[in-house]
């Protein structure tokens, strides 16, 4: 099949490899890397994907010049790209204007809805509400929040306060810490006097990993405080994060994800083995690169469908078609452009792996307005299938 | 706290069927409005519907069933020409909120959350605006009612002034609707059942006891007075110093009320 001669089409792929969430750039990175493969061996398909790589260094302003680069000096139409809301929001303009496509593996905080980006990782339905559910219910009310000091920790905080209060319970303390600080004493001082039942973290990147040490080396020398008892939860702590925090500090943390390196499907079971065989042994997979793996599967699947590769036909074509991912069936909701997806629950072992605690029974409709949101409807215990929304009138 | 969830309401566009007129229809439904896409010259009417979206550059005077300012609804307008008289037109319908064109699925929901709560907001003054007004108004009764107090009871305007306050504490009713009752005599139904449900004082032997149908006819003299006995005769135990027994204040005439 691969002596074939087949059309090539450009694809951007717009990832920080390097810079301050390098970690979680160069998965999502490996998991498009391996999807391009796959579609450029895969017999159903009679076109593949020739990358056009660049690396934006985790620096904002080159989000923007770069993707410029690839339209212009590339004819790039499709980019899987972005981790940050901020890079992505940098881009929408361009986008639009140039009209290409970005395939967006992120989970993300919602209230958005470009027409020139389709959204493959959680909404905030997927993994926030979740988690903030499971929380109350399995550990109590009395969480104390702490974040890095950007628009993903508010809205999510503010989602938080909305379910913990409707349930009696109390956001102890809410802090907020400075991108990239990694001096947590005065924080787990204040977490070891309030005495939450648990300890919801939104900090990202190098502050996560240090946080996670701090509180595991005093978790560890001072067991009679009960930090044992007190779990540090996240809807970002991934696979490779976890080798990152390294030893006993990575172990017991909860993560809300749709995807976990242990999810129990053959296409999981594929997908890791894969992933092992291209990036080596010690290689671990994640949520944001199996979302990133999926968006180039989708975008295969629309392209072979729509039979050209304009926005307009692509986007089109995705509503219809759906892949057997990784975590299960997976499809684009096309009134926003945002993906069904199976909410999980993991907690995390040795081995830098996750179990699984909770798992939705199907995947969840994208709410990324939060329009159907009910804090006392529990999302993981039933797979909710949501109300389709009223259309009235002419339009 | 405004409004952030705009699921189940309905709006009308008033809006050309072209792109920008689908694409915020599409945004409206996604943040789970129905919506109905109305040509600018079709005929309003706003019943059922909690938001209306107007496209300034189309709109006409006769635009709107209602009159200028006086919107039933949030309304929100939607430009395309930023030419002065367009604005200026704009303006005279007092929009909530408004978004540029061409429209993008970003910035409707902001509009929305804006609207609304400028709407509250407008709704909320108009009526503390029409309660001063009311206030305003009822000056003179109230300077009436204590004018009748102090002559009645023969104490100074303070007290005057504190026996209204305590008998619209007690009474729940505003110190404007007590001061109607002292000026005109006349009960509300519920004062009479307590009026005709009240056990007998020594001060009312030298009358009938007042029922209901007494106190509704034009107030005469006696009945006037019976209402203010009433009135100020009345306490619950509040721990509120009583007001001047009536009957002692008209008999005597003393100052030394209770509550001076």
């Amino acid at each position: 099949m691969l002596d074939r001669k087949r059309w090539q089409m450009p694809l951007g792929v717009l990832f920080s490899t390097t810079g301050p969430y390098s970690i979680i750039g160069t998965a999502m990175y490996q998991g498009t890397m391996l999807a391009i493969e796959e579609i450029g061996a895969d017999p159903s398909f009679d076109f593949g994907f020739e990358p056009v790589v660049m690396n934006p260094d985790g620096r904002l302003d080159a989000y923007r010049e770069l993707c410029e680069a690839m339209i212009r000096e590339h004819e790039v139409v499709h980019v899987v790209g972005c981790y940050t809301s901020s890079s992505r929001k940098e881009l929408i303009p361009l986008l639009e204007k140039r009209d290409a496509l970005l395939w967006y593996p992120s989970h993300y905080e919602g209230f958005e809805c470009s027409p020139n980006v389709i959204y493959t990782g959680a909404s905030p339905n997927q993994h926030v509400v979740p988690l903030a559910q499971y929380l109350v219910e399995a550990f109590g009310p009395r969480i104390y929040c702490v974040g890095s000091n950007y628009i993903w920790p508010w809205e999510c905080n503010r989602v938080f306060r909305e379910i913990v209060q409707k349930n009696d319970g109390e956001i102890v303390h809410e802090r907020y810490a400075p991108m990239g600080d990694t001096d947590f004493g005065k924080i787990i001082q204040e977490i070891v006097a309030a005495r939450p039942n648990v300890v919801f973290s939104t900090l990202i990147g190098e502050s996560c990993y240090a946080f996670c040490r701090a509180y595991g080396a005093l978790r560890e020398a001072e067991p009679s405080l009960g930090l044992a008892q007190v779990p540090v939860a996240s809807c970002t702590l991934s696979e490779p994060e976890l080798v990152a925090i390294g030893g006993d500090a990575a172990l017991g943390h909860l993560t809300s994800s749709v995807y976990l390196q242990t999810v129990d499907t053959p296409e999981n079971q594929r997908f890791v083995a894969s992933f092992r065989h291209k990036f080596g042994p010690q290689a671990v997979t994640s949520a944001d690169a199996e979302a990133s793996y999926l968006a180039v599967h989708l975008l295969a699947r629309a392209l072979r469908d729509a039979g050209e590769t304009s926005v307009e036909a692509v986007r089109s074509a995705v509503g219809a078609v759906g892949f057997a991912a990784p975590q299960g069936p997976v499809r684009v909701d096309p009134t926003n452009n945002h993906c069904y997806l199976t909410p999980r629950i993991g907690r995390s072992v040795e081995g830098a792996m996750f179990d699984v605690v909770r798992t939705a029974g199907e995947p969840i409709r994208p709410d990324p307005y939060l329009v159907w949101f009910d804090p006392s409807q529990p999302v993981l215990a039933r797979g909710a299938a949501l109300p389709q929304a009223r259309q009235g009138g002419q339009t | 706290m405004s409004r952030m969830n705009f699921r189940g309401l309905h709006a009308l566009v008033l809006h050309r069927a072209d792109r920008d007129g689908r694409t915020l229809c599409e945004q409206l439904q996604r943040l789970g409005l129905s919506t109905q896409l109305l040509a600018p010259d079709a005929v309003i009417d706003p019943a059922g519907a909690q938001v209306c979206f107007f496209d300034v550059e189309a709109g006409h005077d006769g635009l709107f069933p209602w009159p200028r300012g006086a919107a039933p609804i949030p309304i929100v307008a939607l430009i395309g020409s930023e030419t002065r008289a367009r604005l200026e037109w704009m303006l005279s319908h007092e929009p909530h909120a408004c978004i540029t064109k061409p429209i993008r699925s970003s910035g409707v929901y902001s509009a929305l959350v804006i609207a609304d709560h400028a709407f509250a907001r407008g709704r909320r003054l108009e009526k503390d605006l029409a309660d001063l007004n009311d206030r305003v108004r009822s000056r003179r009764l109230v300077f009436d009612a204590l004018l009748r107090l102090m002559t009645t009871f023969g104490v100074d305007e303070a007290a005057g002034y504190r026996m209204l306050r305590t008998a619209s504490q007690q009474r729940r009713l505003s110190i404007e609707q007590v001061s109607a009752l002292v000026v005109g005599g006349e009960a509300p139904p519920s004062i009479d059942n307590r009026l005709a449900a009240r056990p007998p004082r020594p001060c009312d032997s030298s009358s009938s006891e007042p029922g209901p149908d007494r106190v509704r006819e034009p107030a005469s003299p006696t009945i006037h007075k019976e209402c203010i006995q009433w009135l100020f005769t009345h306490t619950r135990g509040t721990g509120e110093p009583n007001p001047p027994s009536a009957c002692a204040a008209s008999a005597g005439g003393g100052p030394a009320s209770p509550i001076n």
